[in-house]
């Protein structure tokens, strides 16, 4: 399927910017009419043939440009249950990646050139929310040691202590990434997203963007929610120990009872920059702007700047030195 | 390396460049009154010739020593203190020196000192009387500008209040403004160290050690090895930060995804179990050290110098 435009008959979009569909041929918003049916993937515009992978659900026409999202990988088992419709818009993107960068001073000229920022696209990516209710055991021994002195003698008193813990938590909605091609390192470091922006999947909010389904079932994902959900739990029960010198844990257990899965769409700006003959892939998180990626690093310079740096600070500690008569002679 | 590098380089390191233009601004300003160490000239021929005892260095009036260790050791000063501009005195004594404080403090109205600092009464006299310094005699003037180098006391006697063996490092001129406690403590305790095995062995090793600290001195004065071991690290520092890449911060915590007050202990609980309490004798430390840093002080005379003593 995709949208078009009422007035216009142009591809209808979905803008983060004005949170509505929009022609950007006519200005219209909110005026699109759903076309087409299930297993197109030949562009309603042009005509020309779309290559679809075997999890893709939405892309952008090569030849047109249109968007088309394709009916049966957005229907049926593969209908999200929600979706986090894009809050940041391209330049939003491009500012957010302006701003982390500036601090990396390394970063080549053309970096966020008008030509290279062609390659950012805004990507839905398919996640997997894992509710779950956890139930925690702790038992642990910790030891007090309070030392002081009486004439010619010194004390030290040790303080034993069983330390015991049962903890139950509530998780809503952890994430896994269900898509091969989103790293999970990089996934994990997008969160959090803050799902009270989340709704209803409706096709439309996919218009303009690319996007993908699951590329296996859920239970096959459910470990990385799982370690997250431990981690979490070790931590809360790790912070409510506190005041002794030493602590020895002696025994301890996590239970965790999936209660409820959703399947989400979440949204990620994925920009590709090649440089030097090799491509370095920055993501940002479409609805807080957060970046992730590293940026490619000429140590050359970095050698450079570190020798004026070193210089500066040599200066100054030898000015500094002379000033105030030998630090260290 | 382009403009946006170089400005963003400028910018991230302002408060480090109007640092060094403030402190810059302030040493030209203050040049004149710095001690002009650096620009000095520091090894030079000595042009003392006042000196008492002319090339005489070494007074063994203990005679603790062989005439030809004399000579050796008198040999070994010289070329020594050729090398780091610098008298070097030793003097032996085997002989009480309280009627001689007793003398001094009267002489100069002041009040009596313990015995260890007999033979600093002294090691200042001998050098200020016999116009020792390598530059020229030592001028009175309570500064460190004059009569550059070293004597060294060594009195065999035992005095009856203590029973103990004292000696006397004192520094003049360039080598009192060189010379801390610790420097002085160390170069006595090299002499001690020495001297069991073989006196003249001992007064050698001191000579040595003078050598060692002096020398060292005229390097540091070169340059600051103290900045460049710090810009060093500064650049070792940067270098690895801005190669290692950075991907992003983790920003997610525990509670990221607990529901609100979905997080409940069920039990909390802290039971203590018993204590028991170690008791050892260890008695405040007291100080067994007979050693102990002169600093600086006037001579009687008049004039400044460092000094340390050690006993044994």
């Amino acid at each position: 399927m995709n949208f078009q435009c009422k007035n216009c008959g142009g591809n209808m979009v979905f803008s983060p910017k004005m949170q509505k569909m929009y022609c950007p041929y006519c200005d219209g918003t909110d005026c699109e009419e759903k076309r087409g049916d299930a297993s197109v993937t030949v562009c309603y515009s042009c005509g020309g043939e779309i290559s679809a992978d075997e999890f893709t659900s939405a892309k952008k026409c090569p030849y047109c440009g249109n968007y088309l999202i394709l009916d049966p990988r957005v229907e049926g088992v593969y209908e999200p249950k929600e979706i986090l419709p894009f809050k940041l818009s391209k330049e939003d993107a491009v500012k957010a990646m302006d701003k982390e960068f500036e601090k990396r001073i390394f970063t080549p000229s053309s970096f966020l050139s008008d030509k290279t920022l062609e390659n950012l696209e805004g990507m839905y990516v398919p996640f997997f929310l894992y509710d779950f209710f956890a139930n925690a055991d702790y038992t642990g021994k910790g030891t007090k040691i309070r030392a002081w002195r009486s004439g010619n003698y010194r004390y030290t008193e040790t303080s034993y202590y069983d330390i015991v813990r049962k903890l139950n938590v509530d998780f809503k909605k952890i994430p896994a990434d269900a898509s091969a091609k989103a790293p999970d390192s990089v996934m994990d470091l997008m969160e959090p997203y803050d799902y009270n922006d989340n709704v209803s999947f409706n096709p439309k909010y996919m218009s303009g963007f690319n996007g993908e389904v699951y590329n296996d079932s859920s239970d096959k994902f459910i470990e990385r929610a799982k370690e997250k959900a431990i981690k979490s739990v070790n931590t809360l029960i790790n912070d409510s120990i506190s005041g002794y010198s030493s602590v020895t844990r002696t025994d301890g257990n996590v239970s965790l009872n999936n209660d409820n899965t959703a399947y989400a769409l979440l949204p990620v700006w994925v920009y590709k920059y090649s440089w030097a003959g090799k491509e370095y892939v920055y993501y940002v998180n479409g609805q807080t702007g957060k970046v992730i990626g590293t940026t490619p690093i000429s140590a050359l310079k970095v050698v450079i700047f570190g020798i004026a740096k070193a210089g500066l600070v040599w200066g100054l500690v030898e000015l500094l030195s002379r000033l105030f008569g030998g630090l260290v002679s | 390396v382009n403009k946006r590098t170089v400005k963003q380089f400028i910018k991230s390191n302002i408060i480090l460049f109007i640092l060094v233009l403030i402190v810059f601004g302030y040493y030209l300003s203050k040049k004149s009154q710095i001690p002009r160490k650096s620009d000095e000239v520091l090894v030079h021929e000595s042009t003392n010739t006042q000196r008492v005892y002319g090339d005489k260095r070494v007074f063994d009036f203990a005679d603790e020593i062989s005439e030809s260790e004399e000579e050796s050791l008198e040999r070994y000063i010289h070329e020594v203190e050729n090398e780091i501009s610098m008298d070097i005195v030793i003097v032996t004594l085997n002989e009480s020196l309280k009627e001689y404080a007793e003398d001094y403090c009267n002489r100069y109205n002041m009040a009596m000192v313990s015995p260890d600092k007999y033979v600093m009464l002294y090691a200042d006299e001998f050098w200020e009387v016999n116009k020792f310094g390598y530059d020229k005699p030592q001028i009175l003037d309570g500064t460190q500008n004059s009569g550059d180098g070293v004597i060294l006391v060594d009195n065999l006697f035992r005095e009856p209040e203590t029973g103990r063996i004292y000696t006397w490092m004192a520094t003049t001129g360039r080598a009192e403004t060189r010379y801390s406690s610790e420097d002085i403590d160390y170069a006595l305790d090299v002499f001690y160290d020495n001297l069991d095995e073989d006196y003249t062995h001992g007064l050698m090793s001191f000579v040595t050690q003078v050598k060692y600290d002096l020398d060292t001195e005229i390097v540091d004065l070169a340059f600051k090895p103290f900045a460049v071991i710090v810009a060093a690290i500064v650049l070792v520092i940067y270098i690895i930060v801005n190669v290692i890449p950075r991907s992003g911060k983790v920003t997610t915590n525990a509670n990221t995804y607990v529901s609100p007050g979905g997080a409940n202990f069920a039990v909390h609980e802290d039971r203590f179990l018993y204590k028991n309490v170690t008791k050892v004798y260890d008695p405040p430390s007291s100080s067994s050290s007979s050693g102990g840093g002169g600093g600086h002080h006037s001579s009687g005379g008049g004039g400044s110098h460092g000094g340390g003593g050690h006993s044994r």
